[in-house]
């Protein structure tokens, strides 16, 4: 018989003694990760005061290198939403966008302007992934579509606007953290860049922030809603690099989302710090969404 | 009086189309009015079915009394007309439509096509690939198709100038898909804005110059997605077609009549003739927009509209025979030069036409244009529900209204991903790139620093583009053992599933959510396996770098204890698992330097079923070894280690509970590797012979045959896999066994006995008894024995292309009684796909499935049939399986090979009679019948032979063989 074809395994039942298990003390976890979990995990902070441990962090990390800017995301960072969910404030916007209605048009219910709000994100968002994911819907496209589909003259698209901007700016705070934060960069020297995927224009986030008393915080403004680039994809970071006339690395963005403001600029660069929502907010949120859907019901699909 | 059929399509215009279409044409007008009347631009409405949504739209304005919008107006013109209007100005684009649509072909049949009026002899008979190709080769004909060309590109630019007039923007209303017309035109008038406000918007090619312009506004779907029901018109988009499509034959030519540009056939749709081609259906459409939609507010008549698209959804992807007769009757015709209907639904009663071609139910279904419709015709209920359902997306037609997930929690991930590793920074980075792209993001990664330097592991951390929060890191300050420290790392997190992420290898992104998603739909299963890629790399110098990627595990389609008896057969990198199971288990066997995956998944596998995703998810990485083992795989740096502890898992196992039954089966095992040995020898001896590696590959050896001869053993030895893999799963479920090629006999013994661990010594009485097996094993893909066609058992078994004999396999299985068995079968019969090589493409569906059959004599009898069902009626040549002549005649027609099957050697091995029926009722059958079987006798000089042969060389297997069962 030939050696390679000889059997090779018998079945024992000792092992060998040198391998035996020895006991080991339990490990415990390294300090790695531990800001960002207990900035997610961390209960209610209260809106008028800032978390100094959580700015400690965040300085220091500006402080790990010379950075030219500090770029923030704007929604759930420099302005915090509270707790109701994305449809309740579409909801709500609906009713007052109802009573700017004028008399003749007094039939249209908010629920037929919700609905509308809803299609009319939907068809502007059913031609946007064809072009690499990066299209985003308008505010003035929304609710230009929104009175298209309700029949309603285009002459109220200013007042409709302008009604969601006023709700937006009594539905956020801006937020003690990150303003503490800019006024530490602007100490050093540094600038500001906001960076934002939302379907409202630069000047539209502007007068939001205006209305908030913040209007002096960015030097520049990037919404995707202009662009036709933006985080969630990556494809705006190269771009508002180069029109800021400095390197990806000379940037410091923070933002609430994983994907757009961590995973996205550390690809393209720059570094970064995630500031999650709060798992308590999260939570609220959550809870409110569902409550909505309790409530109002037939529209979504 | 419209008939039955004609009445209750009027009615499902009514109820379920009409809200839909409701909807459409609210929000078209809205369009319209934003696009048309506020930016001054035109609406067309596209022939032939932008001229029937013209008309709905004008019902729908005069029950809803809003005024008729001025710049509307009809626009004649076809895909066909659009690509010749379109030559002159946009020529790129206008040949890429053209070679779409018209295809191969001569210059006879071009020029008929472009111009039916073309009055040529033409004595070319070449055929041309494509269009291109023809208009490429210079000559009389090409010349006179540029000519006609150039001609209806000139007329056409005309026509649009007096439609458009002094606008700038057009909207172009049509049924849907793609917007081709509207991308030529894009290309060909660059000063105008083109929009598009169709039904539906779908298909994978949308020209990006006109994606964000192109609006569906009835649904924008490729493929069905459940939180959008009418995305369900992808799999019937001819309901629509045939809804709006009119009377009379697509606009493809213009010509010039009193100095002005007309369409040929516009006339069939002017005002008074413009009739549907479904009138029923669109009659209950138009019942409903001036009955009931003027009614509607907008909120209203969205909640009307997704009322209906759910019922709609559930119609066409899960028709019962009366919808499918309901909505199948329709046609509908086909354009770009030429003339034909096509049903959308094809009779199951044309078979009995011999004026129609046959076709068997399977080529119907394939050939329909509604498959779901197709099938509700051609299956019962239970079975038709079960193949519309494999039609879509895992998740099947139920929307959850709700969010899938709330908010992310730490304290109880879905997933913990537990990370070992030890001074191998140059991996790391790209194992956290791994985590971190994954599309799931409910998990939790553990990394054990197993005594390596925690602080280098930490600065890797922060390099990552991991979400910090959901990393933790552990430092085990001292080495203790790649098992103990898996252990140690999953104690710390509190999942419901658990995969080990060795440091030096990856997934692909959506590996956690396609297997997440397995595991929450299979409860039963305690794990799941997929596919993978082997990775054969090196390093160098602080670089990785790749040599060579091939397919990992491809054949794997089930875990059975016995194979995994024999080796491991997956990589931790591509295995998720409950720890629910893990728990049961005992968790990994500390006290293994290596093997330790081998012996956890034994034991798992032992307590539950583990299930497979055949999807290369997992990247396996290996290196190849430089000598110095500092960055070796186990397997290839612990070689020592694993001999040495393949033996002391197999002794572990035995003292395991769930595997103690199989003691015997532990035993067998190696003894199975051995004869794969010696199969991969001989096969070696056939194989064309390439030049051994100076350095061999890890695994590389396993595929070095005698003199450095290279052979594909993996694949070859995954085949043979498969079929013990399918034995062993009819068996295992109480299922008797459908088919065994002759020459898998021995196979299927030696897997009983591994599996099942109660035949292990008559396996070796047998190999001493009747040694040929082996020598019929070691040569599955060569069957040497002559066929046996004289044998009343045979069975033919097709050499076919895969995806071919898998539908009539696929077939087979649905037609037969069972549900059980064909759940078996199906897969079992699949498999057999991978062992057939390519050849006889012309063999249709038919012939697989007549060759497939075994028929016993008296299935032949035409009262037995009809009692029994066989078949269904459905064939009309039954061949008598022991007439050698005829059969031999008519599969030798067809190029068909057969291999027969020795029944007897089963029977005797699994100790009972054994069938080769492919239906248990025909088994049934035959026995009540009183049908023998007989005994086939292998006794030809080459076969003692071998057998001699082959018998020496296991003489000292038998004998250790003995030894272990004296204890």
């Amino acid at each position: 018989m030939s050696a390679s074809l000889a059997p090779t395994a018998r079945v024992v039942s000792a092992e060998p003694a040198e391998f035996a298990a020895a006991a080991y003390p339990e490990p415990a976890p390294s300090a790695f990760g531990a800001f960002e979990r207990s900035y997610y995990e961390g209960g209610p902070r209260p809106a008028d005061t800032v978390d100094a441990a959580a700015l400690e962090h965040l300085t220091g990390r500006l402080r790990e290198a010379e950075y030219a800017y500090l770029s923030l995301d704007v929604f759930d960072t420099l302005l915090l939403r509270n707790s109701k969910c994305e449809s309740r404030r579409f909801w709500e916007i609906a009713e007052r966008w109802k009573a700017l209605l004028p008399r003749s048009f007094r039939a249209i219910s908010r629920d037929d302007l919700y609905a509308a709000r809803l299609r009319a994100a939907e068809i502007a968002y059913s031609c946007g992934p064809i072009l690499n994911s990066t299209q985003e819907g308008r505010l003035d496209s929304l609710v230009g579509v929104t009175l298209a589909l309700t029949k309603l003259p285009s002459d109220l698209q200013a007042q409709f606007i302008s009604a969601e901007l006023a709700y937006e700016g009594e539905n956020t705070l801006s937020n003690p953290l990150i303003l503490s934060l800019v006024s530490a960069h602007r100490q050093a020297g540094g600038r500001i860049v906001l960076l934002s995927d939302m379907y409202m224009s630069a000047s539209e986030i502007y007068r939001l922030l205006c209305a908030h008393g913040i209007g002096d915080v960015p030097d520049r403004l990037f919404t995707s809603a202009e662009t036709t680039v933006n985080k969630r994809t990556g494809t705006i970071f190269g771009p508002v690099a180069r029109a800021l006339g400095v390197d990806a690395a000379a940037i410091f963005h923070v933002g609430d989302s994983f994907q757009s403001d961590f995973f996205m600029p550390r690809f393209h660069g720059w570094a970064a710090q995630h500031l999650p929502i709060p798992l308590h907010e999260e939570r609220l949120r959550d809870g409110d969404l569902r409550a909505f859907r309790d409530t109002v019901t037939g529209f979504e699909r | 009086m419209r008939d039955g059929l004609a009445a209750a399509q009027e009615q499902y215009g009514f109820e379920r189309l009409g809200p839909i279409v409701a909807y459409y044409l609210h929000d078209l007008d809205g369009i319209l009015e934003r696009l048309v009347t506020q930016r001054g631009g035109q609406a067309l409405f596209v022939s032939r079915g932008g001229l029937l949504i013209e008309e709905a739209l004008k019902a729908y304005r005069a029950s809803v009394e809003a005024p008729p919008r001025p710049a509307e107006a009809p626009f004649y013109v076809s895909r066909f007309l659009a690509a010749k209007g379109a030559w002159t100005r946009a020529p790129k684009q206008a040949l890429a439509v053209l070679d779409r649509e018209l295809r191969s072909g001569t210059a006879q049949a071009y020029l008929r096509r472009l111009d039916p009026g073309v009055d040529l002899k033409i004595a070319d008979t070449r055929v041309f690939r494509s269009f291109s190709e023809f208009m490429e080769a210079n000559g009389p004909y090409q010349s006179a198709c540029r000519q006609h060309l150039e001609a209806q590109s000139a007329l056409f630019e005309r026509y649009f100038a007096d439609l458009a007039g002094d606008r700038r923007l057009s909207v172009l209303v049509d049924t849907g898909w793609q917007g081709t017309i509207q991308s030529l035109l894009s290309h060909a008038f660059p000063d105008q804005e083109f929009w598009g406000a169709n039904f539906g918007r779908s298909g994978p090619d949308i020209d990006p110059r006109i994606a964000g312009r192109l609006l569906g506004l009835g649904f924008s779907a490729n493929s069905y997605d459940a939180r959008r029901p009418l995305s369900a018109f992808t799999h019937h988009r001819h309901l629509i077609e045939a809804l709006f499509e009119p009377v009379g034959e697509s606009i493809e030519r213009l010509q010039e009549l009193d100095g002005k540009v007309a369409p040929i056939g516009a006339e069939a749709f002017s005002s008074g003739r413009l009739r549907p081609s479904e009138p029923a259906l669109f009659d209950g459409v138009l019942r409903y927009l001036r009955q009931t939609a003027a009614a509607l507010s907008y909120a209203a008549l969205v909640r009307e509209k997704n009322h209906a698209a759910e019922r709609l959804a559930d119609d066409i992807l899960f028709p019962s025979r009366e919808t499918a007769h309901l909505l199948g009757s329709l046609t509908r015709s086909v354009d770009f030069g030429s003339r034909q209907l096509v049903p959308v639904l094809l009779d199951p009663a044309q078979a009995a036409d011999p004026a129609q071609p046959a076709l068997n139910p399977e080529e119907r279904i394939r050939r329909a244009l509604w498959t779901q419709g197709q099938i509700a015709l051609e299956c019962r209920p239970a079975i038709a529900r079960e193949r519309q359902q494999a039609l879509l997306p895992k998740k099947g037609p139920v929307a959850t209204e709700l969010p899938a997930k709330g908010p992310w929690n730490p304290a109880a991930p879905k997933v913990a991903i537990i990370m070992r590793t030890m001074d191998r920074l140059i991996f790391l980075h790209r194992a956290f790139e791994s985590v971190a792209r994954q599309s799931f993001d409910d998990y939790v990664l553990v990394i054990f620093n197993d005594g390596g330097d925690a602080a280098a592991v930490e600065s890797e951390l922060r390099n990552s583009r991991l979400d910090r929060r959901k990393v933790i890191l552990l430092d085990g300050i001292e080495n203790r053992g790649m098992e103990a420290a898996s252990n140690a790392a999953i104690r710390h997190v509190n999942s419901e599933y658990i995969v080990i992420h060795d440091d030096d290898d990856s997934w692909i992104a959506n590996f956690l959510a396609t297997t997440v998603d397995y595991l929450d739909r299979n409860k039963r299963a305690a794990g799941v396996v997929t596919h993978a890629i082997h990775v054969e790399e090196e390093i160098s110098g602080d670089k990785i770098v790749t040599r060579q990627r091939s397919p990992y595990n491809e054949q794997l389609r089930s875990i059975q204890i016995g194979e995994l008896l024999v080796g491991n057969s997956y990589p931790p990198i591509s295995f998720l698992f409950r720890r629910s199971h893990y728990d049961q288990v005992g968790g990994f066997n500390e006290n293994l330097p290596v093997l330790g995956d081998w012996d956890f998944n034994l034991k798992l596998a032992a307590r539950a079923e583990i299930g497979v995703i055949p999807e290369k998810l997992a990247n396996y990485h290996f290196r190849v070894s430089r000598g110095d083992g500092a960055y070796d795989n186990s397997i290839v740096g612990g070689a020592d280690l694993h001999r040495r502890f393949n033996a002391v898992v197999r002794g572990s196992l035995v003292s395991d509970e769930a595997l103690k039954p199989l003691a015997g089966a532990i035993a067998v095992a190696p003894l199975l590797h051995q004869l794969k040995t010696l199969m991969r020898v001989q096969l070696s001896r056939n194989t064309t012979t390439s030049p051994a590696p100076a350095v061999l590959a890890p695994g590389a050896e396993d595929r070095q045959g005698p003199g450095g001869a290279m052979y594909d053993y993996p694949a070859i030895s995954s085949r043979i896999d498969d079929r013990l893999r399918y034995n062993l799963l009819s068996r295992k479920r109480g299922l008797r066994l459908t088919w065994i090629p002759k020459n898998m006999c021995s196979t299927l013994k030696l897997s009983f006995a591994v599996a099942e661990g109660v035949v292990a010594r008559e396996i070796v009485d047998d190999f001493r008894a009747h040694p040929w097996w082996i020598h019929n094993w070691m040569s599955p893909l060569e069957p040497r024995n002559p066929l046996d066609l004289g044998h009343p058992h045979s069975v033919a078994v097709i050499r076919e292309p895969r995806s071919r004999l898998k539908s009539a396999l696929v077939e087979k299985a649905l037609y037969a009684e069972d549900a059980d068995f064909n759940r078996i079968v199906a897969p079992l019969l699949e498999s057999y796909a991978h062992y057939v090589p390519r050849a006889a493409e012309d063999l249709t569906v038919a012939d697989l499935l007549k060759a497939l059959r075994w028929y016993p004599d008296h299935a032949l009898d035409p009262h037995w049939q009809a009692q029994s069902g066989f078949l269904s009626g459905r064939y009309e040549t039954l061949l008598p399986m022991n007439d050698p002549e005829r059969v031999s005649a008519y599969f030798a027609g067809h190029g068909i090979d057969l291999i027969t099957v020795d029944h007897h050697a089963v029977s005797r091995a699994i100790g009972e009679p054994f069938t080769l029926s492919s239906q248990d009722t025909v088994y049934a059958a035959r026995k009540a019948m009183g049908g023998q079987m007989r005994p086939v006798e292998f006794s030809t000089e080459l076969e003692q032979r071998i057998a001699e042969l082959v018998s020496d060389r296991f003489a000292s297997d038998v004998a250790l063989w003995e030894r272990v069962q004296a204890g």
